[in-house]
């Protein structure tokens, strides 16, 4: 009977490990997906402030 | 009497409460928190401004040969030259947030003198005489005008380019002229696209600070700018009609020396000539 439960108690713990385990690596994975998202939306946002030469300001028509 | 001064004083409040930018001055603005962002703005107004001017200048020509009465015209084109100049005098080494400040002043302004030019004209000529004016398409002003934003553009973009990664033949080919803003785009977006995880790492870290700073100040720096507009403005004025009426002096003085030189000139030829009849007579 002892043994049943030990064996019981192990299994959980090594079931318990590997759920950490999985969850650890989905964490991370969703980390980078983050950080990648960042640094796009990041640098397209700053890159939008590049001029172009032929930009103008709009003080409306004499006519 | 009292009520409708009420409402009229709680109107008049309330529209300097809310005031606000528009999105295209918000955008305009966002970029002079970076080096040289101020000075290309700066003169992407100017060349607005001298381009209505020249225009202004033809029509009223062109009203005066129909034998109109062109003061109204004339005096908002001066006044719109006067702003010219407040542009071309804005000093570019003072704090960021008051030249931001000074373009939503001075873009303002443009903005009002432009309209009202726009809406006397309307009143003076008929939709066959406006659809004849011939509109001045272009003068060596604003060509001279394009060459100086050419060159602020083209700099203020190496040097955003240098800020967020380290290429040196890009920032060189952005000073020459021989790259365009999509390829500009595409460049740094691929640059940091192939950098390893690890760089990229600290990328984000420092492109996302820059976007966070330069995000708070263009909020903190337009808050600033929406704040006292109208007592701003009413200074410009005051200053403007101060301007001129040193001018006025300035032009009333000269003109008075002149008239006594001219008169002491006068007074000597007449006596010269005076003593050359008397002695005419006696010889």
């Amino acid at each position: 009977m002892k043994r049943i439960i030990l064996l019981a108690v192990l299994l959980s713990m090594v079931a318990l490990a590997s759920g950490c385990v999985q969850q650890e690596a989905a964490t991370t994975t969703t980390t980078s997906t983050i950080s990648a998202d960042n640094l796009d939306s990041t640098v397209n946002e700053l890159v939008e402030d590049i001029v172009a030469e032929d930009e103008t300001i709009d003080v409306g028509e004499i006519v | 009497m009292k009520k409708l001064f009420l409402i009229a004083t709680i109107v008049l409040l309330s529209s300097v409460v809310f005031a606000e930018l528009s999105e295209q001055t918000e955008n305009e603005v966002s970029i002079m928190s970076y080096e040289n962002g101020a000075k290309v703005r700066l003169l992407q107004l100017e060349k607005s401004v001298t381009r209505n001017i020249v225009r202004a200048d033809a029509i009223i020509t062109e009203v005066d040969n129909m034998d109109m009465d062109t003061s109204n015209l004339s005096s908002i084109l001066e006044e719109l030259k006067l702003v010219k100049e407040e542009i071309q005098n804005v000093d570019l080494n003072q704090n960021k947030e008051d030249l931001i400040k000074n373009f939503v002043d001075l873009k303002d302004d443009a903005i009002d003198l432009t309209k009202d030019f726009r809406e006397a004209l309307h009143l003076m000529l008929t939709t066959e005489q406006l659809s004849e004016l011939k509109i001045v398409a272009n003068s060596t002003e604003i060509n001279q005008i394009n060459e100086r934003i050419r060159l602020a553009v083209r700099e203020y973009n190496a040097l955003r380019l240098e800020s967020m990664i380290s290429n040196k033949a890009a920032t060189n080919k952005i000073r020459n002229g021989e790259m365009d803003t999509t390829k500009i785009k595409s460049t740094i977006k691929e640059q940091i696209r192939n950098e390893s995880a690890e760089n990229k790492d600290a990328i984000l870290q420092k492109l996302g600070k820059m976007k966070n700073e330069r995000n708070r100040f263009v909020t903190a720096a337009v808050g600033k700018a929406i704040q006292n507009q109208l007592e701003r403005k009413e200074q410009r004025l005051q200053n403007r009609l101060e301007d001129i009426r040193s001018a006025q002096t300035a032009l009333r003085t000269r003109i008075q020396n002149r008239i006594n030189t001219v008169s002491a000139t006068t007074t000597v030829t007449l006596r010269a000539q005076a003593v050359n009849s008397a002695g005419g007579g006696n010889e």
